[in-house]
């Protein structure tokens, strides 16, 4: 059919009525799309049409040379040689019209018109100098006169960098471009910021030396608030980096680490490679970083020394660096993934090669993890000793790397040993507080666990719900980005869900309890060690003034149904009266509430009041209990209310 | 070219706004095909075609004095 139009339209292309010109305009646009053959019929007209008065076709004929020249070479050699100076001419008409009401936007003529003729400039000026030649005029007189306070003006000079950029080399344009690049980056406006970002980064293959000019607005722009933006910024960032200002560029990265959460961690891991490049500076960023990973403990930071750890150390095996590379792609933010890698790799070092298919296959599937972890783990934590100094062998690269590599793979697998006398951030208390663990017995365990943080890492995963829960309750503290997807799914209003699906699914959870351990060191994991009691009892719900106890206990044949005591004690130094316990549970569970021993607590711990409670799960095995609870009381007169959820219960409720 | 599409909803907004007087969305919902034809006046196949407000209103209000 277009080849039967064709001659049609090309005849209307030179009709009187101007709106029959354009929609003729637009069906050949549409015609040399379908078929590139026709083209050459439509050559002439549209250079014809380059002449028009009315802006409307002058448009749509701009438009129709562009795709015209796109299609067929030859469309484009006849443009360059004849049309260029007439286009050159009509911009500078339009450049230099007096004010038209018509087509007026924002005091600017015609915007659109500019931008579509700055196109086709575009198009012909790329890879011919003559053409450029021409343009380099009419374009300097463009980005100087183009009032870029609205946002018309700040199109128009958009579009005016990008034909700068792509036609051939005038060093006195580009520098204009960059500049007004430049401006684009301080200007209020988002929108604005990331084009410029964005045009940047394309710039910066052409000319580097420029950019770096801007280099401390960029930096700016990494703190900026909106996230795509902070991004960008630091992907020019990264590709900024060069020899010369590593140094600099790096120590305001590693300052942004500690704040930065939103980035991929691709990008991280760009740059780090970038970083360690540049291998003067390992010493110094290991160093730098490890301090941070003291000081700090965020999450980020702490994947961050891993990845440095893991370039600095230079795998001897190939497919465990695509391995590492390719999980880094599916897993954006699993971190227990990370430190199970670092044992892995530590394994590795000794080159056990059955332990590698192990945990290959523990990683790889993530449902069984817990038991081949566990297995992996301990084995691990038997080697791990052994580990620091076959490292520091091993590590021939450079001295100070190898020193400042081999503590914190300690450190990181040495958690529990070092940190359980007092827990090291505020964060930790935080969590023992809700908690209400003492540290004492978790010390003591993790005495005689001996050693690698993994054991307690893996303790915490099989134990790993509870204190995902908790940790989402502790938003300040701990919980990143991941946790908000948990809270997403699950049968009570806020908090309840990650129990059940946790144990199951996979990176968040077991990550979390890891991000726990890791953040505040803390060693003490929410329940004693699971293979002591079937059915230990827990400190439900602890509070400066209250502190409530479960002991559980199962009817033979019923698995389902547990029954809880709940004992109650009072911390404070008065007595409290009217005291009620009440209790909701998600929807799966029945709840079933016997009345109390009595209504008045007695202080200090000198009596207690006794709850029986009745739960039926009837996902048992699927789910875990949770439980949200609510204690009225009267202290002198007053009414006391204190809520909780309790989220430890032992998994096998 | 981001900064001129932002420049283009805007010319589509005074547009409807010229036609309708202060429009809303009522204004849009109630008459629809009016603000198709005047979306369709103005981008056509893909690229913006007209970008004059007098032209693109003309035909629709030629339109609106015929029916």
């Amino acid at each position: 059919m277009a080849r039967d139009l064709a001659p049609d339209v090309e005849r209307l292309l030179q009709f009187r009525d101007p709106n029959i010109r354009k929609k003729a305009a637009l069906c050949s646009i549409r015609i040399v799309k379908k078929v590139p053959d026709l083209a050459e019929n439509f050559i002439n007209p549209a250079a014809s049409l380059l002449k028009e008065k009315h802006h409307g076709v002058l448009l749509t004929g701009i438009q129709l040379c562009t795709d015209l020249c796109r299609v067929s070479a030859e469309a484009l050699e006849y443009f360059r040689k004849k049309c260029t100076e007439g286009l050159v001419k009509v911009l500078k008409d339009v450049v230099n019209s007096p004010y038209a009401p018509e087509y007026d936007i924002s005091g600017i003529a015609d915007p659109f018109l500019h931008i579509r003729l700055l196109r086709l400039l575009r198009v012909l000026g790329q890879g011919d100098a003559d053409a450029s030649d021409c343009m380099n005029d009419i374009l300097a007189q463009v980005a100087t006169k183009t009032e870029s306070n609205k946002n018309a003006g700040n199109a128009i000079l958009y579009e005016c960098v990008e034909t700068i950029m792509s036609i051939e080399d005038n060093s006195g344009l580009r520098v204009l471009a960059i500049n007004i690049l430049g401006r684009f980056l301080s200007n209020r406006d988002n929108n604005i910021r990331y084009v410029a970002l964005n045009m940047l980064m394309k710039a910066i293959t052409v000319d580097t030396q420029a950019v770096q000019r801007h280099r401390p607005t960029i930096l700016e722009r990494v703190k900026d608030s909106d996230a795509s933006i902070r991004k960008r910024a630091l992907e020019l960032v990264y590709l900024l980096v060069n020899e010369s200002n590593v140094k600099p560029l790096t120590k305001e990265l590693i300052e942004y680490l500690e704040a930065g959460n939103y980035v991929k961690d691709e990008v991280w891991h760009a740059l780090i490679v970038v970083i360690t490049n540049a291998s003067n500076l390992h010493g110094y960023t290991v160093r730098s970083l490890y301090r941070a990973v003291q000081t700090s403990g965020e999450q980020v930071t702490e994947s961050d020394a891993v990845d440095v750890i893991e370039v600095a150390i230079k795998h001897h095996t190939t497919d465990l660096t695509t391995r590492a590379m390719r999980i880094k792609d599916i897993i954006v933010q699993d971190k227990g993934n990370l430190v199970l890698e670092l044992q892995q790799r530590s394994i590795e070092f000794n080159s056990v090669i059955e332990k590698h298919q192990n945990i290959r296959s523990a990683l790889v599937e993530r449902m069984p993890v817990l038991d081949e972890a566990t297995y992996s783990g301990r084995r691990a934590g038997s080697l791990s000793a052994a580990v620091s100094t076959s490292q520091g062998a091993a590590l021939n690269l450079s001295n100070g790397v190898a020193k400042a590599a081999a503590p914190p793979l300690v450190d990181l697998l040495d958690l529990s040993s070092d940190d359980t006398p007092a827990p090291s951030s505020s964060g930790n208390d935080f969590l023992q507080d809700l908690l209400g663990v003492d540290l004492s017995p978790a010390s003591s365990q993790a005495g005689q666990a001996q050693k690698s943080g993994t054991d307690v890492l893996l303790d915490l995963l099989s134990i790993g719900s509870p204190s995902a829960q908790d940790s989402s309750f502790t938003p300040n503290a701990l919980s990143k980005s991941s946790q908000d997807d948990k809270t997403s799914m699950g049968a009570l209003e806020r908090l309840s869900s990650p129990s059940a699906s946790s144990i199951q699914a996979s990176s968040p959870a077991g990550g979390s309890p890891m991000m726990d351990l890791l953040d505040g060191f803390a060693s003490s994991p929410p329940l004693p060690e699971a293979n002591g009691l079937a059915y230990p009892s827990v400190v439900a719900f602890e509070s400066n003034s209250l502190r409530v106890m479960f002991n559980f206990s199962k009817q033979p044949g019923n698995p389902r149904t547990t029954l809880i005591e709940a004992t109650f004690m009072n911390k404070s130094s008065v007595v409290y009266t009217d005291f009620i316990f009440q209790a909701a549970v998600p929807k799966f569970l029945q709840l079933h509430l016997d009345p109390a021993s009595s209504n008045s607590l007695p202080e200090s711990g000198n009596g207690s009041i006794t709850q029986k409670l009745r739960l039926t799960n009837s996902q048992h095995g699927k789910k875990a209990l949770v439980m949200r609870i609510r204690i009225n009381y009267k202290v002198n007169s007053k009414d006391t209310l204190e809520e909780g959820q309790i989220s430890n219960f032992p998994r096998d409720l | 070219n981001e900064l001129a599409i932002l420049e283009f909803i805007h010319l589509l907004v005074e547009t409807m706004d010229r036609h309708f007087g202060n429009v809303c969305e009522l204004d849009i919902m109630f008459h629809l095909e009016k603000a198709h034809f005047m979306l369709e006046e103005m981008v056509m196949n893909g690229c913006i075609v007209e970008t004059s407000k007098s032209n693109i209103l003309a035909p629709i209000q030629l339109m609106d004095k015929a029916s």
